[in-house]
């Protein structure tokens, strides 16, 4: 055992109390928001939805859980702002039974932002649950209501989280007359992803049978392992981890425009505020491996000699 | 439940599991074994909750009632894998198994061969050099990542290839594919990294926000508690049961 | 007898595979029908599945109390956490708005345990990046440069850093090197995996729909 481990118990607590005191201290200092600059996979994330027309379905799948509630949540709000800002009809539905309630809140949080920005009376109200957004829940199966939606929508989910019959949802029916009825009629679907099931079962078991753009936000552990698909065209746009998140809250609240609204919501700064902890934990890391590489071939030296 | 109390309340009972949670890193102790049971419950609680709702009703009880008698099939099946509680009625649950995975098999070979195969070997036969005519000559553009990717691909699915032997050409070939998996992997290191360190700054914020004034400074009054609690317990711990060290 | 038990269940692997892989080269009103009940009857099975798991796990923590197991303290505070969720969420219809029981038990309670479970794991990761990670041959030097090239390029103190070396071209620089890395050989050797993994999963898929492989029918 090399002699660098004298008390291992000590040195790893001595660890855990410098990572604490870094990530809180970070937390405490008033360090600001650091500039950003937007990777390529955010860009095309936020382009994807901005190229949507008012009143285009966008399919949104909360695939996550609590456990990643600070990557991956930021993602989902700031993809609901927008596509609410864009005036998309929003279906939304989640994998992941422990994330329902954060998928539940976050819609509604959204929603409520955005009737501040649009009229409320008449036909023109706008987003009204049923008709501009919905949420259809949850089932059992994974991958297989993956392939369920393939075969039809409405029949996947025959009611709403809120018990409406989805079928008669106004929702469905586009200005055009068109109706949509499976995934390939969603111009855009984007999974807020954490593992199993997410956007790996969507592109396999989704794009698999139907062909549509696909975008995701991913956790930081997956997104190397999502590089293939998203150079290969499979994923449209992709924002990796918090600083994924980050980037794409930065883009939204550049892209705010107060004279379109007269009322510009409060920005987006969940992930934008993790960046310092961030990169202050990194660092520690770093440097741990360096000081414990240093110690290592000194003791190897020595041991030579 | 909106109740100004009632968040109070909810602020403190959080910050207490979280901070048992995060004695583990102290030592293995009561407080952390009591939030880790607890956690197990009120989860298994709201998957009963959420399944009655989402599932039994309206994907089960309502169908019925509409007369789609045939969910009864699938519903029996279900039933079936109880019988591997008994041991002359287990083979009857090999029925639900075999249908489950025919179903999965089946489902699942086109779809991978068409988005993880052949998608992914589409996406890898790039042009690695083109040659074009212009008017004042002939231009020639090398994709040198193209063709690494490539190399990479070709060096990775031979070093999985164990149906021959790795010697001479296959060697190298196989030796190559290590460095380039190297290089993923300390990519996903550095990506995991990334990720749990924000699970913690996640954390942090939210113990941050609970040791305001506003929540009657839960985070600091109950790290006192807990900090008390463990060393009571070590106390404990060592009188009374010498030989019983948690660790 | 023996019909019922070996050679039925592979008859019924071979019959459900073979018709799913036919549903999907066949369009139509009637394919997608059969498509979607059979994902329906896949998704009704699970669900029962979700209740085994249930009935096991309670079966077992019971067990252990009624038997005054070593632990089985800590077995009361599981009951405690399913009782109080079953409460509010019947009490709350199963609706997760705000202000509903169901709703603050989640968000106090499965919350904030859910996520700093998994947030320990930082704490392990910094533990492990100072007694483990050892250049100790070309292939650990090679993962650890990489490691440390995307944890350094890939935050925003980083580039900062590398702008006091060149203010425009360093913050460059680091975000060409992190996505060189990520876009090429790691593309390259997790594509491989992929590949790997898709044959894998064919191979196996074929061989579970041909009775080949036997394995998940458990022992006589």
């Amino acid at each position: 055992m090399p002699a660098i481990s004298q008390d291992p118990l000590l040195i790893r607590r001595l660890i855990f109390l410098l990572l604490a005191v870094i990530v809180v201290g970070t937390l405490l200092l008033p360090l600001g928001t650091p500039p950003m600059v937007v990777n390529q996979e955010s860009q095309d994330f936020y382009d994807a939805v901005a190229a949507l027309k008012p009143g285009d379905p966008i399919l949104i799948s909360f695939d996550f859980d609590p456990a990643s509630k600070p990557e991956l949540e930021p993602a989902a709000r700031a993809l609901l702002r927008q596509a609410f800002r864009r005036r998309l009809r929003v279906v939304t539905l989640g994998l992941w039974q422990t994330g329902i309630g954060l998928a539940a809140e976050a819609i509604e949080a959204e929603a409520e932002i955005a009737r501040s920005r649009f009229p409320q009376e008449g036909e023109n109200a706008y987003p009204q649950y049923g008709k501009d957004y919905v949420f259809l829940g949850w089932q059992p199966g994974q991958f297989a209501l993956i392939v369920r939606l393939t075969e039809g929508i409405q029949g996947a989910f025959p009611r709403e989280f809120r018990g409406a019959e989805t079928e008669r949802l106004p929702i469905w029916n586009g200005s055009n007359g068109e109706k949509v009825r499976t995934l390939g009629d969603f111009p855009l679907v984007v999974t807020i992803s954490a593992g199993n099931p997410g956007i790996d079962e969507w592109i396999r078991y989704g794009r698999g049978k139907e062909d549509f753009p696909i975008a995701t936000a991913v956790t930081a552990v997956t997104s190397p392992g999502r590089m293939p698909f998203y150079k290969s065209g499979q994923i449209i746009g992709l924002l990796a981890g918090m600083r994924g998140a980050a980037e794409y809250e930065y883009l939204l609240n550049r892209s705010e425009d107060p004279e379109k609204f007269g009322v510009t919501p409060p920005p987006l700064v969940a992930a934008l505020q993790g960046m310092n902890a961030l990169s202050a934990s990194h660092f520690l890391i770093i440097g741990l491996v360096v000081v414990s590489n240093i110690m290592y071939f000194t003791s190897q030296r020595r041991g030579r000699r | 439940m909106n109740d100004p109390a009632l968040t109070i309340f909810g602020a403190w009972l959080s910050v207490g599991l979280m901070l048992a949670v995060y004695s583990f890193l102290y030592d293995d102790n009561p407080f952390f074994k009591i939030a880790e049971h607890f956690y197990i419950g009120v989860s298994v609680g709201y998957l009963i909750v959420l399944s009655f709702y989402e599932y039994l009703i309206k994907k089960f009880w309502e169908p019925l009632q509409g007369g789609h008698l045939w969910v009864l099939i699938p519903a029996v099946m279900g039933l079936l894998i109880f019988t591997r509680y008994f041991t002359k009625l287990r083979w009857l649950s090999r029925w639900t198994f075999a249908a489950v995975m025919g179903w999965t098999a089946g489902v699942a070979i086109p779809r991978t061969i068409s988005q993880f195969l052949l998608a992914q070997v589409d996406a890898t036969v790039k042009p690695i050099f083109t040659v074009q005519s212009t008017p004042t000559g002939t231009d020639v553009d090398f994709f040198i990542n193209n063709l690494l990717i490539l190399i990479g691909v070709v060096a990775v699915l031979v070093h999985f290839f164990f149906s021959v032997e790795h010697r001479g050409p296959i060697r190298v070939t196989a030796r190559v594919g290590v460095l380039y998996l190297m290089v993923a992997f300390g990519a996903a290191f550095g990506s995991t990294t990334m990720a749990r360190m924000s699970l913690l700054y996640g954390r942090a914020y939210a113990l941050k926000e609970y040791s305001s004034a506003e929540y009657f400074y839960a985070t600091p009054i109950l790290l006192a508690g807990i900090i008390v609690g463990l060393v009571l317990w070590r106390q404990i711990e060592r009188r009374i049961l010498p030989t019983r060290r948690m660790s | 007898m023996n019909f019922l038990r070996q050679q039925f269940p592979l008859l019924i692997a071979l019959v459900t595979g073979l018709v799913m892989i036919a549903q999907y080269y066949i369009a139509g009103e009637y394919s997608r029908d059969l498509g979607g009940k059979a994902a329906d009857a896949y998704i009704i099975i699970q669900g029962i599945v979700i209740y085994l798991g249930i009935f096991s796990l309670l079966h077992s923590h019971i067990g252990k109390v009624t038997r005054l197991e070593a632990g089985w303290g800590y077995s009361i505070f599981m009951f405690l956490g399913i009782v109080l969720m079953l409460v509010a969420g019947f009490w709350s219809g199963g609706r997760l708005d705000e202000g509903t029981p169901y709703k603050w038990l989640y968000d106090n309670t499965i919350v904030p345990l859910s996520a700093t479970l998994f947030s320990i794991l930082a704490f392990f990761i910094a533990s492990a990046a100072f007694r483990a990670f050892r250049a100790r041959s070309v292939d650990a030097t090679l993962l650890l440069t990489a490691a440390v090239i995307i944890m350094f390029c890939r935050v925003p103190w980083g580039e900062y850093l590398a702008g006091l070396i060149s203010e425009e071209g360093g913050p460059a620089a680091t975000r060409a090197i992190a996505r060189w890395i990520l876009e090429v050989p790691n593309v390259a050797a997790t594509r491989g995996i992929i590949l790997g993994v898709a044959l894998g999963i064919v191979a196996t898929s074929m061989k579970i729909i041909f009775g080949i492989e036997r394995g998940y029918l458990g022992e006589d």
